[in-house]
């Protein structure tokens, strides 16, 4: 029975400062134009983005907690493929955000070649510096994808609650809820972030998305009063 | 049911092969129609076809009339597969009709395009989830934009009419047409990021990462969602036809 | 080649700005904080009007910043509207200036790199009174309360009132209105922070912010190598 590395549990804790407390994730957005309100919406909507969002996410982490595993200086052929699935500037923008600050914080607890290498990026993408922190901390690529969908999760969670007063112990019961299919959805994507890294090419992860989350991104970052930055 | 039809717009004459049911039918200057004999793709067709623009040509693809999809023999998926390769200094304009998934169709749709750094491209889309009064079937669409060897987009929707999930708020979020329009390549300045919302009708212009700019669609009708890529296209580039002949 | 971000890189934390070439290195950086209505933003727009002339100035608010908010700053002259950022704390303003400080910490580092300023405030959202900065995003805070919030403040004690590096008592022109006694108000202070400053101002009055430009000045001096 394998130990999970208490380094990894540090990356999957939001106390950590990763810039990531103020990113909805979606919610703010679908909340203030009435299209999630209770608690089942909530679960409704976290399905729909593990099926979706939730590929590439899991997919970028492992990929660059294999990357960082070989040592990998290269990283701007991922950071634009990234690019490519993220059509929406505000969630590039968000990305490079809370990269930014992952990174920041990274950068201090496992200094080395693998986040210089990121640092010279200049504002990598969050998913590459999360999985690349996952490695530098002892885990390895489905720690990885398993830590990106968990954030995916739980960020919606988090804002949800503070925008809606819903009660946080029903959200955890939905976040336990799909706990179950998330982490089957991780642990499937390692095959085939093995095989991206091992022929170097992106183009076989996955692409997936849904059409409402994207016009929502936005459509928020055009609001003059926003709580969350995306 | 398996078809691989070919289409070249080269240095002479248009040259192309069908494959029926995927027939091209040049119709005019640099125009072709792609009419579907049988109607539409059933579950379990496997459909292709190959484009390319030679160096300064160019071409448009149109359609005849919107491609019904139905379901095929325990829900296998119908498979189209398209390749479009544009050569330095080509021109290329893919404005289909309307795709519609009926109840219990699966589409896989997969259109892969390859530019070169001085060509330009505007691709289009509608995708209507059922006929009048039905729910609407699967339909998975990838999109992959190559400029000059480097990855502008790689997108794939997700929509199904009879799954709540992706019928949700973080799915198509209860409207039934899904439209996008990609204009990418020479000259294409990507502009401003731009949201628009109105009872049945939200589109968001994104200016991506690369040459060129993206605009997705949702809609209560076709209608809604035709005039806003028309307008936009029409925008993006005022010296290309906004409409489909 | 479209570059799609303009921002620099990835800093460590402290240290001088790179390229810097000011002797006294980078930006004096404090926090602004204090409870909701205590007069924070007044407070910066005060500060901003006052030194603007002799010092480089820029702003973090972490408050809700709206158009008209930018407006009225530049209607007023108090800043130039790309010396002013706006970081969104999603619904948690002590976090953003506490716990992770990443994001203030981003766009003090961008307005540092863009204009070399001698003095950074970064402004908290409204909070209570248990909401102070982690010296990790600023140098010094100030902490805001306004007699109106009633004249025990000082004694209740709290971060804020106790540690802060200066303590801000404002709106003393309503002392009166309200009930509030000054006195008690400025012994109680005393009594909680020792030998750290505390002054009570009305930001209303003619130069009522001068206390408080005066310790800014003293700051930066004290910042600056001999």
């Amino acid at each position: 029975m394998r130990m999970i590395p208490l380094s990894v549990l540090l990356l999957a804790d939001s106390r950590l400062p990763s810039g990531s407390h103020a990113h909805s994730g979606g919610v703010e957005m679908a909340v203030t134009d009435g299209l999630l309100s209770t608690v089942d919406d909530l679960d409704l909507f976290l399905r729909g983005r593990l099926r979706t969002a939730g590929p590439v996410a899991a997919g970028f982490a492992a990929v660059a907690a294999l990357l960082a595993e070989q040592g990998a200086r290269s990283w701007q052929v991922w950071d634009e493929a990234l690019s490519a699935r993220t059509p929406a500037p505000a969630l590039r923008d968000a990305s490079r955000a809370q990269g930014a600050a992952l990174l920041r914080t990274v950068s201090r607890i496992w200094p080395g070649p693998v986040v210089s290498a990121l640092r010279e990026l200049g504002r990598p993408h969050q998913l590459l510096v999360l999985g690349a922190a996952v490695a530098a901390g002892g885990g390895g690529a489905a720690d990885a994808a398993a830590l990106a969908v968990h954030h995916l999760i739980g960020g919606a969670c988090s804002a949800a609650i503070r925008l809606l007063g819903l009660d946080p112990i029903e959200v955890a019961a939905v976040h336990g809820a799909v706990a179950e299919s998330a982490g089957r959805l991780a642990g499937a994507s390692v095959g085939l972030a093995e095989l991206a890294v091992s022929t170097s090419d992106p183009s076989i992860l996955p692409a997936t998305s849904a059409p409402l989350p994207e016009l929502l991104a936005v459509r928020h970052a055009e609001m003059e009063v926003n709580l969350f930055a995306s | 049911m398996r078809a691989a039809a070919t289409l070249t717009a080269g240095a002479g004459r248009m040259r192309w092969r069908d494959a029926p049911p995927v027939v091209l039918r040049p119709t005019g200057g640099d125009r072709v129609h792609l009419v579907h004999a049988a109607g539409g793709p059933l579950g379990g067709d496997e459909l292709s076809l190959h484009a390319e623009v030679a160096g300064g040509r160019s071409l448009r693809v149109c359609s005849v009339a919107a491609t019904v999809v139905q379901p095929g023999v325990a829900g296998t998926p119908a498979s189209w597969r398209v390749e479009l390769d544009v050569a330095a200094g080509g021109r290329l304009c893919w404005q289909p009709q309307p795709t519609v998934l009926t109840d219990g169709a699966c589409l896989h749709s997969d259109l892969q395009v390859r530019l070169a750094d001085t060509a330009f491209a505007a691709l289009r889309e509608v995708v209507v989830l059922g006929r009048a009064g039905q729910a609407g079937g699967r339909y998975r669409g990838g999109l992959a934009v190559t400029v000059g060897q480097r990855p502008l987009l790689r997108h794939e929707s997700l929509l199904d009419g009879a799954d709540a999930e992706l019928c949700g708020p973080a799915g198509t979020g209860g409207y039934r047409v899904y439209g996008s329009l990609l204009v990418a390549g020479a000259g294409v300045d990507p502009g401003k990021s731009l949201a628009h919302n109105a009872p049945g009708l939200r589109w968001a212009r994104m200016p991506l990462a690369g040459p060129g700019c993206l605009v997705l669609a949702l809609g209560e009708s076709v209608t809604a969602v035709d005039a806003v890529l028309d307008e936009l296209l029409a925008t993006m580039l005022p010296t290309v036809s906004g409409g489909r002949e | 080649m479209h570059r799609e971000d303009e921002r620099g890189g990835v800093a460590l934390g402290g240290g001088a700005v790179e390229g810097g070439h000011r002797h006294r290195g980078r930006a004096l950086r404090v926090g602004i904080g204090g409870p909701v209505g205590g007069g924070k933003t007044a407070l910066v727009a005060a500060l901003c009007r006052a030194l603007s002339g002799e010092l480089s100035v820029a702003v973090v608010t972490n408050d809700i910043y709206t158009t008209e908010d930018a407006d009225f700053l530049r209607r007023n002259g108090v800043l130039a509207d790309e010396r002013i950022r706006a970081v969104r704390t999603g619904c948690c303003p002590h976090t953003a200036i506490r716990d992770d400080i990443t994001a203030n910490l981003d766009e003090v580092e961008e307005l540092e790199r863009q204009h070399d300023p001698d003095l950074v405030l970064v402004e908290s959202g409204g909070d209570n009174l248990t909401a102070t900065f982690s010296y990790g995003l600023i140098d010094k805070q100030i902490f805001v309360v306004d007699v109106a919030g009633g004249d025990k403040v000082p004694r209740k004690g709290g971060p804020g009132v106790i540690r802060s590096d200066l303590l801000v008592i404002n709106k003393i022109d309503l002392a009166e209105l309200v009930g509030a006694d000054l006195d008690v108000m400025r012994r109680d202070a005393a009594t909680q922070r020792g030998a750290r400053p505390t002054v009570l101002i009305s930001l209303r009055a003619a130069d009522g912010v001068r206390p408080v430009t005066e310790w800014v000045r003293q700051e930066i001096i004290a910042r600056t190598p001999a």
